[in-house]
């Protein structure tokens, strides 16, 4: 639980662990790449929970079931369907095994774009 | 005494009841006889019946079970919007701590079916407010589908 600003913050930190791993991975055959799913997630879960947080009142969703309920209702809609279009794509990528050759280089980079300028 | 009259007396001291047609004995015994298989027979297909009943009641009451349930509609409307995409082979759902969780399976890989998908989650969720979903979409490749499908799960669509 945070507010914006929390919530900012921790986007920027999981950001500047992409480009870490982006840095060490940089393609175009991505080795990681449902590890590159997940922190694309992960960017993206922590503006919507910013987004949720300002809203008045304030929404703090408790797990994934509640959040997907605030979302599909408290934002716009392709706001909600993007997010949970990046949700299903990294649980795909952390649960399935051999998700990792399963997933290629041009959804990677759809994911990472979409979780850097979707919920900006 | 000749040896033919020897004969003779020996056949008389023979009893032969049983074997006569007027043996009532040997008739009742095979009319108890036919009369037990026929019966056998009944109870076979009497057993036969009451399983084949007990299947249809027990089906009965699964789809009556399902229509009684709160999640039927949201399950319902989640059914018609899957399947006019193309993309997707399977839907299945199974309800945990009074979550419905939707696991789509798609033949592989497609940005814009999962875009779709992702579509009518947002439009299924902001339908029914007052329940609680989460899901996943797994392109399925040549895994198998008991591999990903919870045992649990119920059958939202199939395509055939």
């Amino acid at each position: 639980m945070g507010n914006l600003l929390a919530h900012k913050r921790k986007a920027l930190h999981n950001e500047n662990f992409l480009t870490m791993v982006q840095r060490n991975d940089p393609g175009p055959s991505f080795t990681y790449p449902d590890w590159m799913v997940t922190v694309a997630f992960y960017i993206g879960v922590q503006y919507v929970d910013g987004k949720l947080a300002s809203l008045t009142p304030p929404l703090h969703p408790q797990n994934h079931a509640e959040r997907n309920n605030y979302v599909a209702n408290n934002l716009p809609r392709l706001m909600a369907r993007d997010y949970f279009f990046l949700k299903q794509k990294s649980e795909f990528a952390r649960y399935i095994p051999d998700s990792e050759t399963r997933i290629s280089d041009n959804m990677v980079n759809r994911c990472v774009n979409l979780a850097l300028t979707r919920f900006v | 005494m000749t040896a033919i009259d020897e004969e003779v007396e020996t056949e008389e001291h023979i009893p032969k009841i049983c074997l006569s047609i007027k043996c009532d004995a040997l008739s009742r015994y095979f009319r108890e006889a036919t009369l037990r298989i026929d019966l056998e027979r009944q109870i076979r297909k009497l057993k036969e019946e009451r399983s084949s009943y007990r299947d249809a009641i027990d089906c009965l009451l699964a789809m009556v079970k399902e229509l009684m349930s709160p999640n039927f509609p949201a399950v319902n409307f989640f059914r018609e919007r899957i399947k006019d995409i193309p993309k997707v082979t399977q839907a299945y759902y199974f309800v945990t701590n009074e979550v419905i969780n939707l696991l789509v399976i798609t033949e592989e890989e497609d940005f814009e079916a999962e875009m779709e998908i992702a579509d009518t989650l947002v439009e299924l969720m902001s339908l029914f407010k007052n329940l609680r979903f989460d899901f996943m979409i797994i392109p399925k490749y040549d895994t198998r589908l008991d591999e990903i499908v919870p045992k649990d799960s119920q059958v939202i669509f199939s395509r055939n």
